[in-house]
């Protein structure tokens, strides 16, 4: 059995305005999963718990086979953890952070610190109070990813980043996950990254995890459907239907699970199919998330 | 200690290794300003004073209460170090780069006292329970850096430390045991002297081992 | 590695269908000879910058069609016998058809009244537009 990169159980913390409920995630190596949720929904607290930043209230946490907070230390030789609000020391320069980060890990490749100070249009001499949003983000992942961790957690790493950053920062994450040792875990609200790169994705909303699949599973199982049926005829009742409009003799139908025997109980309910459509991650995301807060209000 | 505790220490005398040598240098500067006459002492005293109460609340306040507000702990604490570890880590880089700065200056009141003429030698006891009292309000301000993230509570325990030192300078001059012998021709070390040294060290460690206790006890610490 | 496979965004069909075709262009060309090993998985994911799973299911559907064989532990290689050249462009075919049949539908056309308009489109094209 493969080790697992992370595993979460059980995870709960209360703060006064906010809660995470029973959080469990689980992320093999070799694979990047994408944290996807709204501001907000627990995705950097959940991180911060893994690191050991953070203390649970209950459940178990292992990282690269650790036991988080307990054994942190050990862990986190081996995870590169990199947020958005996070800022390397203002006075040092990138040089200076190089040197520090070396010194501290055995396996920092210098060479490779090297291409990615090139890459990104970086220079060692810069002092990290005057980098720009984008430029600061950037150093931190060099820091990172110069020392080839076997896990990545990122807080909305490409979030500050112009198109141009965001295509190399996403190059460099695949490259990580070229050695099947290695593990990503990232959130992001940009759907159309976490799409592209991820092999599994999480979504959570207001500290709940509302559905955690790999992404072709997502992106098979959900689709709108276009029927046409009489104003009067009643639409079949299915679990699988998650959100349904009439307007007229035109129904819109959302499914996460279609499926033939679904489309059978359409028909045999007298609606034609006009048309199915793909859903693009950010349309699912949506959609299930407020099923999700359906479901809780009720 | 491992390595990452000695990068962390390592890297707090990086940071403020400009503060200090400008300290040691405008500190040395000022003593000697003060061998070379009567007005000249009173003046070069006070900047010798002022170096080092200015070098015991520039640390506290850049070096720990700016830096959580920069954000910068979320990568410190990135590293493979324990919240606990890191605020060790974090509290002996901010002290030992005070003592850097105090110990230079205590050393060269010192020398001063004992080699110029025109100071009587008796001084010197009063001159290192000043020292130690210095220490001592550096103390708390670093204390109440971790502890609190308040800029009124840090900026209370400023101006409250510093009023202190003309406080205590006052009482100091009026205790006997003390007064009696500040003229004389040598040093005078009485008991008095010892057990006001040493309720200065002894707070002083006090405040120094508090916020590494408290924090670690503290279910996060961002 | 380098590759000259690519990913639109703007393009509507999921990104293992593009890659699926863009193999089989590449084979039914030549380019790709019968017993060539294809990149690996992860160095294609990589070069793509798309997801390991994705390029997977690329493959493992490449391989049901015959297209590709995999050899677990060795690696993925052209098919020795493909016939793709026609079957690229009947697929092609196919999928304009099958978007044409849709709207036919929206539109509630008849089958016959389909077929009568493609009649009626192919003469055009046969009078050169």
């Amino acid at each position: 059995m493969t080790l697992k990169a992370v595993r979460m159980h059980g995870v709960r913390k209360a703060y006064r305005f906010f809660q995470l409920h029973d959080v469990s995630l689980e992320l093999a190596a070799g694979q990047i999963m994408g944290f996807v949720g709204p501001n907000g929904a627990g995705k950097s607290t959940t991180m911060r718990i893994l690191m050991g930043m953070v203390q649970a209230d209950a459940g178990e946490i292992e990282v690269l086979g650790r036991r988080i907070p307990l054994e942190q230390v050990a862990a986190k030789r081996d995870i590169g953890f990199v947020s958005d609000d996070m800022r390397l020391f203002q006075n040092a320069t990138i040089g200076w952070h190089m040197r520090f980060v070396a010194s501290i890990y055995p396996r920092w490749d210098a060479q490779y610190a090297g291409e990615l100070l090139k890459r990104f249009n970086l220079h060692a001499e810069q002092r990290v109070k005057g980098l720009s949003t984008g430029e600061h983000i950037k150093a931190a992942l060099l820091l990172v990813l110069a020392r080839r961790p076997r896990l990545l957690i990122l807080d909305e790493p490409t979030s500050g980043l112009d198109p141009v950053a965001r295509h190399e920062v996403l190059g460099e994450l695949m490259e990580v996950v070229g050695d099947e040792e290695r593990a990503v875990l990232f959130s992001s609200h940009n759907t159309v990254d976490v799409e592209r790169i991820c092999d599994c994705i999480t979504f959570i909303d207001r500290g709940r995890v509302v559905e955690s699949s790999d992404k072709e599973r997502f992106l098979e199982c959900w689709r709108r459907v276009q029927l046409r049926m009489a104003p009067d005829a009643p639409l079949p009742r299915s679990e699988d239907i998650v959100d349904a409009t009439r307007d007229g003799q035109i129904v819109s139908i959302t499914t996460n699970r279609f499926t033939p025997e679904l489309m059978g109980c359409l028909t045999e309910a007298g609606a034609t199919t006009l048309d199915v459509q793909r859903m693009s991650l950010e349309e699912i995301f949506v959609a299930n998330v407020m099923r999700h807060r359906g479901e809780l209000s009720r | 200690m491992n390595a990452v505790t000695v990068q962390l220490i390592l890297k707090e005398l990086h940071a403020h290794r400009w503060l200090v040598a400008a300290a040691i240098a405008a500190g040395i500067f000022s003593l000697v300003l003060a061998s070379t006459g009567e007005v000249a002492f009173n003046i070069g005293a006070l900047a010798w004073l002022t170096i080092i109460i200015s070098a015991g609340v520039l640390l506290p306040l850049y070096g720990i209460h700016q830096e959580r507000k920069d954000r910068s702990l979320l990568f410190a604490l990135s590293l493979p170090v324990s919240p606990a570890g890191y605020i060790r880590a974090k509290m002996i880089g901010v002290v030992s780069t005070f003592v850097a700065v105090w110990s230079a200056l205590t050393i060269g009141a010192a020398v001063l006292v004992l080699s110029a003429p025109d100071i009587p030698n008796g001084l010197l006891p009063y001159v290192l329970l000043l020292s130690g009292f210095l220490l001592l309000n550096f103390s708390l301000v670093t204390s109440c850096a971790f502890l609190s993230t308040s800029d009124i509570a840090i900026g209370a325990v400023i101006i409250l430390t510093n009023m202190g030192v003309t406080l205590f300078m006052m009482t100091i001059s009026r205790l006997p045991a003390i007064s009696a012998h500040m003229l004389a021709a040598s040093p005078v070390w009485n008991g008095p002297f010892f057990k006001v040294l040493a309720a200065e060290l002894a707070i002083a460690l006090i405040a120094f081992s508090l916020p590494p206790i408290v924090i670690s006890r503290r279910r996060e610490i961002l | 590695m380098h590759t000259s496979l690519h990913i639109s965004q703007t393009d509507a069909r999921p990104m293992y269908l593009q890659i699926m075709e863009q193999i089989r262009q590449r084979i039914a060309l030549g380019d790709w000879q019968p017993g060539q090993e294809l990149p690996s998985i992860r160095a294609l994911a990589v070069a793509l910058r798309v997801s390991v799973i994705t390029v997977k299911r690329a493959y493992e559907e490449l391989g049901a069609e015959g297209v590709i064989v995999t050899r677990h532990g060795r690696g993925s290689f052209v098919a020795d016998r493909v016939a793709l050249t026609n079957d690229l462009q009947e697929q092609r075919l196919d999928e304009h058809l099958l978007e044409a049949a849709r709207l036919a539908r929206v539109m509630g056309l008849s089958d016959d009244e389909l077929a009568t308009r493609l009649r009626k489109i192919k003469r055009k094209l046969g009078k050169g537009e």
